[in-house]
């Protein structure tokens, strides 16, 4: 057992961290609720310091990180709070490596998006994952008059989709999906920012889109499922980083704020609210480290995996909570920065799929693998009784 | 990051020895639950002579010094025992020995060399059991409030009070005590550690009956005790840490019993709920369908995030690292989830979770003893509120300066 950061993993973070601090913090506090969340230094440095590459196979043009070695970079800029564009494309790199996917849209896509010269999200998987099963997705994908098919329908809601110049959109038909590739700006597509707590997301209307065959893929509910799981683990360390800076903001908050001539963190009912805050990050963050490591090392992880994932999204949800309380009033100004937290833990908390749908998923690996090593020891306990049996009969 | 245990092929080979001595020692139907006084008195014998071979070999306390009786392992080899000894169903001691445990690390911090070699060998060996005393009916929560006192008289010292919720059944060899060696009045200043002989005439144990079983371990029936002392003549060499600083040293003990002393074994409660639907699916609970798998996710999640949590407890004080507020903070945790944990169970098995009766009665009346221990558990060791303090000072909070961790190692 050695739960430390590697040297290496260490320098990744603190390069993450200097960015975030030096050139995020403070323009995040002051972005307008009508704004992309998109900044073209911010992309550069990301492109430039190799962070754009992490999620990437080495195959294809990326670093070949390691699942935990893109995840104490993303913590970091959960940390900032960086807009979530590095995940949201992160997420995107996943759905590329699915078994089903065309190789040529790897070959296309992965390399541009590693140096940063494309973004391509994906939209339409929140509504497919979130407990909802996709029966309200309003997409349909049709055969065209001539050769190739026509995409309408719309996406209540997909990150970055209208700051992307490539979506790829999921259609789910029972057990399988549809990926359809489609390009900002192709005929028919249409992307609105949302107003309001969910940030930088946007409605996507789909009027008819022509999209040639080459452009749509059939992948399993199951091959998406595997190759979303690392992206799950990056949201859960985005969530991770916020919940660490929630949780210095509130502890600085509880020494240099006076009521009743004495710092309010001396107030034990003030103390229990940091302490939540306190407990629920470091769930959250040893939930995700101990998943991490499982799938770093190939053991089983599914389990781990959905439950950092709801670990850390209702953890950075309540630990917000938490926060508001130490802070009262000055909490809910903008200026202020705990509510650029607040409305990240709100917009995390069902990318990828609600903490219900994990835990449902969660305790499902948990009693098929516990069935399995039953079943395991049970074969094992038959196959040395009828030995012993067979050894006896032989002896007799 | 690594959270797995590596294994090298001597340690694999100490765990094949390990697992074939405990297949060999360990008594059956050794964690079968007790019924009647005779079993539970019959189970507490072989316990101790199981605890006595064990210490022979090192392996009773094996991180513990050879010098002085213990198993000098390190941190991956008695990883090793404590994951065999897990799968019996035990812990190691395998009996309660809360004054072993805490007084034994307490010596090894603030002891001078004679006491550790007089005092040491038989705890690690497993000749002695013994309890911890600390709670008095004014001191609770409020431990610098004790009032037992220890006047110096020639060579030792007298004690005189009452201690309560002490032990467990089957008496003990050694009381581990803290009592007053100064005035009232010096609170924090005025206390100091004793390791008694719990035969010394003056010493009085009545039984404290409280609604959880609180045994030698799971499944056992047992009760607490409230220890009386009338002029308890103690030998001064029997004084650990010295007169009047014993609020020093109970920084040790309580960091110990606070949560540093992490165990990092799964949740055998959980074991026996999951072997439950595996068995019988939803029908074996007294819900539908998705509203048992929606609590056995919670109970699972809370779980699993209790045991990484102890993980990381155990890996820094193995590592030697500075504790802050890791301890308190599992022990909280384990707490409020130990709570909260008997709603949820209720709520999915239904009556049969508040019932020991051997026919009606969940999970061989696990469930029901759980129901009992979950609300009991809630206050040995400090409350949930102390715990809350405890980790409030750690931070720092409210411009103060931060507390330190009490030296465990």
């Amino acid at each position: 057992v050695d739960l430390s950061l590697s040297a290496t993993e260490q320098e990744l973070a603190a390069s993450a961290r200097a960015f975030v601090e030096s050139a995020v913090a403070d323009q995040v506090r002051q972005l307008a609720p009508d704004d992309p969340g998109v900044r073209a230094s911010w992309h550069r440095t990301l492109a430039r310091s190799g962070w754009l590459s992490l999620p990437v196979p080495a195959e294809h043009g990326g670093a070949g990180a390691t699942a935990l070695q893109t995840a104490v970079v993303f913590e970091q800029f959960g940390r900032g709070p960086l807009p979530h564009l590095p995940l949201v494309s992160a997420t995107a790199a996943g759905l590329l490596t699915t078994a089903g996917i065309p190789p040529h849209w790897r070959s296309e896509l992965l390399p541009a998006m590693a140096e940063g010269t494309v973004t391509c999200v994906p939209a339409g998987l929140d509504q497919a994952w979130a407990g909802g099963g996709g029966a309200d997705l309003a997409l349909r994908l049709e055969r065209g008059a001539g050769h190739g098919w026509q995409l309408s329908g719309v996406v209540p809601a997909a990150a970055f989709a209208g700051s992307a110049d490539e979506l790829l959109v999921a259609v789910r038909e029972r057990d399988q999906f549809r990926i359809v590739r489609v390009r900002q700006g192709d005929p028919g597509v249409s992307a609105r920012l949302l107003s309001g707590f969910l940030a930088w997301n946007y409605e996507v209307r789909l009027d008819g889109v022509p999209v040639p065959d080459p452009g749509v893929a059939s992948v399993t509910a199951t091959d998406l499922l595997q190759s979303l799981r690392p992206a799950m683990l990056w949201t859960a360390a985005y969530s991770v980083g916020g919940c660490a800076r929630v949780l210095e903001m509130s502890r600085a908050y509880c020494d240099q704020r006076v009521q009743f001539g004495q710092p309010i963190g001396r107030f034990q009912r003030v103390q229990d609210h940091v302490i939540r805050i306190l407990n629920l990050a470091d769930q959250a963050r040893w939930g995700l480290y101990e998943a991490l490591w499982r799938f770093d090392e190939g053991l089983p992880a599914a389990a781990s995996t959905h439950l950092a994932k709801a670990a850390a999204s209702e953890g950075y949800w309540e630990s917000a909570n938490a926060a508001h309380e130490v802070h009262a009033g000055i909490g809910s100004d903008p200026l202020f920065g705990l509510a650029a937290y607040t409305r990240m833990a709100r917009t995390l908390l069902h990318y990828l799929g609600s903490p219900r749908w994990h835990k449902r998923q969660m305790i499902r690996a948990v009693l098929h693998e516990a069935g399995t090593t039953r079943a395991d020891a049970a074969t094992t306990c038959i196959a040395q009784t009828n030995g012993t049996v067979a050894a006896q009969s032989a002896a007799e | 990051v690594d959270f797995g245990m590596q294994y090298t092929p001597e340690q694999q080979a100490f765990r094949a020895e390990v697992s074939s001595w405990l297949g060999e020692h360990v008594p059956d139907g050794l964690n079968a639950r007790t019924t009647t006084p005779e079993d539970s008195a019959q189970r507490y014998r072989q316990r101790r002579e199981l605890g006595r071979q064990l210490g022979a070999l090192g392996w009773l306390y094996p991180r513990a010094p050879r010098q002085y009786g213990g198993g000098g392992l390190d941190f991956d080899a008695a990883l090793v025992l404590d994951e065999e000894v897990h799968k019996h169903g035990l812990d190691l001691p395998p009996y309660y020995d809360s004054g072993g445990r805490f007084g034994s690390g307490t010596i090894l911090v603030w002891g001078t060399d004679e006491q550790k070699k007089q005092l040491l060998p038989p705890i690690y060996t497993g000749q002695v059991r013994t309890w911890q005393l600390l709670s008095e009916p004014q001191a609770g929560s409020d431990l610098a409030n004790a009032r037992t006192s220890a006047i110096r008289d020639g060579t030792g010292y007298v004690l005189n009070g009452q201690k309560v919720y002490v032990g467990s059944d089957h008496g003990a060899d050694r009381l581990w005590v803290i009592a007053m060696t100064g005035r009232a009045e010096d609170r924090h200043r005025n206390l100091a550690w004793f390791m008694v002989d719990a035969d010394t005439p003056g010493i009085e144990i009545r039984p404290q009956y409280l609604m959880s079983t609180v045994g030698e371990g799971e499944g056992d029936l047992g009760h607490k005790n409230t220890v009386y002392f009338t002029d308890v003549r103690v030998p001064a060499d029997r004084l650990v840490g010295g007169e009047n600083n014993g609020w020093k040293v109970a920084s040790t003990h309580l960091e110990m019993e606070h949560g540093a002393m992490a165990t990092i074994g799964r949740d055998r409660f959980l074991g026996r709920l999951l072997d439950r639907y595996l068995d019988g699916g939803a029908t074996a609970f007294a819900a539908d369908e998705d509203d048992v798998l929606d609590v056995l996710a919670d109970i699972y999640m809370t779980s699993e995030l209790n045991r990484i949590l102890a993980l990381r407890n155990f890996w820094m004080r193995a590592s030697k690292q500075k504790l802050s507020y890791e301890g308190p903070q599992a022990m909280y945790l384990k707490k409020v989830s130990g709570l909260w944990l008997t709603r949820a169970v209720a709520e999915i098995l239904g009556s049969a979770a508040l019932t020991s009766d051997e026919v009606h009665g969940a999970m061989g009346g696990f469930a029901e003893e759980q129901q009992r221990e979950g609300i009991v558990n809630m206050h040995p060791g400090a409350t949930g509120e102390v715990h809350k303090l405890i980790i409030a000072r750690r931070l720092g909070l409210g411009s103060r300066a931060a507390e330190q961790a009490g030296t465990v190692h």
